[in-house]
C-alpha cells in the first residue's frame, strides 16, 4: 500500500468532535497574537527599504540561528514527524536525520560562499552568477513554486488543527491562517520577522519541551505494564513499518534521505537568513549553531512519540496522522492538567504554521516584487497577497494527503533544482548559462511530473511507484548530469568575469574585495 | 532597483578594488599569479568540505545497509534502547555536529593562513611587492 493511500484511508474515519476548550483557544490567541504583536511593532522599525528586505545585516548569530530555526522547524517537523514516529516507529527517524544533515551541506558547500558573494536571494545569486536576466526568471519563478509548495504543507497542517482543536470545517483552518500571514508579511517587511521568527524557536521548543517532559515522568512514575513485544515488533524493527507502506524499504529510505539532506539548501526562505550575516565566517557559525538548536528540538517529538507508542497504542486506530500530538496529552492525562498540555501543544502548533508560513510568503514577495514590480515596498506587499491566495487555493486541495509527504514534495522539487544550480555555481568555473537553466527547468519539470502522477494517478508497477512517490533519489543526480553535460557542450556561454565572480565567493572579507547588493 | 544595474556594480566594485596588498590586486586583475593564489584557496577548502560530506556519506550510506542486512545489531541494547534507536535517535545529532564543528575549524584555518600569506604580518602591508614574498 503506498504512502497516499495508507493516508487516505487512515484519514478517512469520522472526525473526533469534542467541546473546545477555553485554554485551548486562549493558547491559539496567545500564538496569534504574539506573532502579529511582534510584527506592529517591529513595523516601526522597518523604516527604510534596506530594513525591510534585510534587517540592515545587522542581526545576532544566536538571534540569528534561533530565526533560521523557527522558519525551518514548521508544522512538518512539530505534528508530522512525531506523529509518523508515533505510528510507524524507527524508519521514520530518518526525516529528522535528514532534515538536520542537510545544514552540514548547506554549511560544507554554500553557507560562507553565498553570503560573501553578497546574494540576497537564489535569483539575485543567478543573475550576479551568470549575468543573465532570464536565468533570474526563471530562479525567481522556481521561489515561488518551491515557497507555495511548502506553505501548502503548512496551511495543511493548521486546517486539520482547527478542524480537531474546534470541530469548525477544514476550509476555515486553510483561510485564517493563510490570511493572517500574508498580511503580517505584508505589513512588517522581513526585520519584523527576524525577531518574530526567533521568538517562535524558542516558542515552539518550549511548547513540546513542556509537554514531552511532563508527559514522560508521569509515564515513568506510573509503572506501566509492559507491551508484550510481538505487538511492538513492526515498530521497534528497522524496514518493517517502510515495508508495509512502500514496496522497497531500503529504496525509500534512500530516497527519504537524498531528498531532506538535498533540499535543505533549496529552500528560499532559508537562504535569505544568510545573508543577514555580517560576513562568512558568521555565516558558517549561525549554521553550526542551527545544527545544535534543531538537535535541541527534535529530542521532544521522538519522546513523546515514544511514550505515545507505549502508553496508548489504540490511538492509533483512529484519526489522522498528523493530529496525533494535539489528542496525546488529554488522552494520557484528564482533567485540567491534559487541557493545558494540549493546549500549549496547540499553540506550539500555530506559531509553526505561522512561522514558517511566514518567512515562505515573504521569499515570495521578495521575488514577485523584484521582478514583477519595481521592487519598492507596493510590490512587496501586492506579493505577498498574491502569494497567500495561491497558497490558500492550493492548500483547499490536498486535505488527505500526509503533512510530511507534502513536505517531502517540497524538499524534492529544491533538491532537484537550486541544490545543483548552487554547488556548480559556487565551486565549478565551467558551469555554463545554458547548463544552468537546463539544469533547472529539466530537474523541476521530472520532479514535478513524478509529484503530480503521484498524486493524481500513482503507477501499479512497485519499482517505478516507489521512484514516482520520492523522486528525488533519481531527479537530483539527473538535474546535476544535465547541469554539468550542457555546460560541457556549450563553453560559449559560460559567463565572460568568471574569475571574478569566483574571488568574490571565496575571499575572506577582511581582504577587502567584498561588497553587498543592497546597503 | 533593476537586477541589471546590481550586476554593473558589483563589476565595477570588484574592477576598480584599489587594494594595497599586490596579492589581492592581482587576484582582482586576474594574473597568472593570483589566479593560482585563489585556486589554491579554492582547493583547500573544497577538499575540507569533502571530507566532511564523504564521512556524512559513509554515515547515511552504511547505516541503511547495516541494519537492513544484520539484523542481529537490532537485538544490541544500551540503557534498554535498542541499537538502531541508539543511532538514529540520539547518537545522529552529537555526529553531524561534530562534522560540522571540525570542517568549520578547518576552513577558518585555511582562511587564516591564507589571509597570512596574502599580507604577512611582519612586512608593512603597504608596501609594494610584500604580496609576492609569502
Amino acid at each position: 500500500m503506498s504512502f497516499l493511500q495508507a493516508a487516505l484511508t487512515k484519514h478517512g474515519g469520522a472526525v473526533e468532535h469534542r467541546p473546545i476548550s477555553p485554554i485551548t483557544i486562549a493558547a491559539i490567541l496567545f500564538a496569534f497574537a504574539t506573532t502579529i504583536g511582534i510584527g506592529a511593532l517591529s513595523m516601526r522599525l522597518a523604516r527604510t527599504t534596506s530594513d525591510f528586505f534585510v534587517a540592515s545585516r545587522s542581526v545576532a548569530p544566536l538571534t540569528n540561528a534561533s530565526a533560521i530555526c523557527g522558519e525551518y522547524l514548521s508544522v512538518a517537523s512539530f505534528l508530522g514527524i512525531g506523529g509518523l514516529i508515533m505510528t510507524y516507529g524507527v524508519d521514520m527517524l530518518w526525516f529528522p536525520v535528514g532534515y538536520t544533515a542537510g545544514y552540514v551541506i548547506l554549511l560544507v558547500f554554500v553557507a560562507a560562499p553565498l553570503r560573501r558573494f553578497g546574494a540576497y536571494t537564489v535569483p539575485d545569486f543567478v543573475e550576479g552568477r551568470l549575468d543573465s536576466a532570464t536565468a533570474r526568471r526563471i530562479a525567481s519563478g522556481l521561489v515561488v513554486l518551491i515557497s507555495v509548495a511548502y506553505v501548502v504543507a503548512q496551511l495543511k497542517g493548521a486546517g486539520i488543527t482547527f478542524q480537531a482543536l474546534t470541530g469548525l470545517p477544514y476550509w476555515s483552518g486553510v483561510c485564517v491562517v493563510g490570511v493572517v500571514v500574508s498580511a503580517n508579511v505584508a505589513l512588517g517587511g522581513i526585520r519584523g520577522i527576524t525577531f518574530q521568527q526567533a521568538f517562535q524557536y524558542w516558542l515552539k521548543w518550549l511548547m513540546l519541551a513542556i509537554p514531552a517532559i511532563v508527559l514522560t515522568t508521569h509515564f515513568l512514575l506510573d509503572r506501566p505494564v509492559p507491551l508484550p513485544a510481538t505487538s511492538l515488533r513492526a515498530w521497534l524493527t528497522p524496514g518493517e513499518s517502510m515495508a508495509q507502506l512502500r514496496s522497497h524499504p531500503l529504496l525509500s529510505t534512500y530516497a527519504v534521505i537524498v531528498a531532506s539532506s538535498f533540499g535543505t539548501m533549496g529552500l528560499p526562505h532559508i537562504l535569505i537568513r544568510f545573508y543577514t550575516n555580517p560576513d562568512g565566517r558568521a555565516a558558517r557559525r549561525t549554521t553550526r549553531l542551527v545544527l545544535g538548536l534543531i538537535a535541541a528540538f527534535y529530542i521532544f517529538p521522538l519522546l513523546l512519540a515514544v511514550v505515545g507508542r507505549l502508553a496508548a497504542p489504540d490511538m492509533l486506530a483512529a484519526g489522522s496522522v498528523d493530529t496525533l500530538f494535539l489528542r496525546l496529552p488529554g488522552r494520557l492525562l484528564s482533567g485540567t492538567a491534559g487541557e493545558i498540555l494540549s493546549a500549549l501543544v496547540a499553540c506550539g502548533a500555530f506559531a509553526a504554521f505561522l512561522s514558517t508560513s511566514s518567512g515562505l510568503i515573504a521569499s515570495v514577495a521578495g521575488a514577485i516584487s523584484q521582478d514583477v514590480f519595481s521592487g519598492d515596498r507596493r510590490g512587496f506587499r501586492l506579493g505577498a497577497c498574491v502569494a497567500g491566495v495561491l497558497a490558500i487555493l492550493a492548500g483547499l486541495t490536498v486535505r488527505y494527503v500526509d503533512i510530511n509527504q507534502l513536505v517531502s514534495w517540497t524538499f524534492a522539487l529544491a533538491a532537484s533544482s537550486f541544490c545543483p544550480l548552487l554547488m556548480l555555481g559556487i565551486w565549478w568555473r565551467r558551469l555554463s548559462l545554458w547548463g544552468a537553466i537546463s539544469g533547472l527547468i529539466l530537474g523541476t519539470t521530472s520532479a514535478g511530473a513524478s509529484i503530480l502522477i503521484s498524486f493524481i494517478n500513482p503507477p501499479g508497477n512497485t519499482w517505478i511507484r516507489t521512484l514516482i512517490f520520492q523522486p528525488a533519489i533519481w531527479t537530483v543526480p539527473f538535474a546535476f548530469l544535465t547541469m554539468v553535460v550542457v555546460s560541457l557542450l556549450t563553453p560559449k556561454s559560460i559567463p565572460r568575469n568568471v574569475g571574478a565572480k569566483m574571488l568574490q565567493l571565496h575571499l575572506p572579507e577582511s581582504l577587502g574585495l567584498s561588497t553587498n547588493y543592497r546597503s | 532597483m533593476s537586477g541589471r544595474r546590481l550586476v554593473g556594480e558589483r563589476t565595477r566594485v570588484t574592477r576598480s578594488a584599489a587594494s594595497p596588498l599586490v596579492a589581492v590586486r592581482e587576484m582582482a586583475e586576474h594574473t597568472a599569479v593570483g589566479d593560482a593564489y585563489l585556486r589554491s584557496l579554492m582547493g583547500q577548502q573544497l577538499r575540507a568540505g569533502l571530507v566532511t560530506t564523504g564521512t556524512l556519506a559513509v554515515f547515511l550510506i552504511c547505516t541503511p545497509l547495516v541494519l537492513t542486512f544484520v539484523p542481529s545489531v537490532n537485538e544490541w541494547k544500551l540503557f534498554g534502547i535498542s541499537f538502531p534507536w541508539l543511532v538514529l535517535g540520539i547518537a545522529a545529532y552529537p555526529f553531524l555536529i561534530g562534522i560540522a564543528h571540525r570542517y568549520i575549524r578547518k576552513a577558518e584555518f585555511h582562511e587564516t593562513e591564507f589571509e597570512l600569506l596574502v599580507n604577512p604580518p611582519n612586512n608593512a602591508s603597504d608596501l609594494p611587492g610584500s604580496g609576492h614574498s609569502g
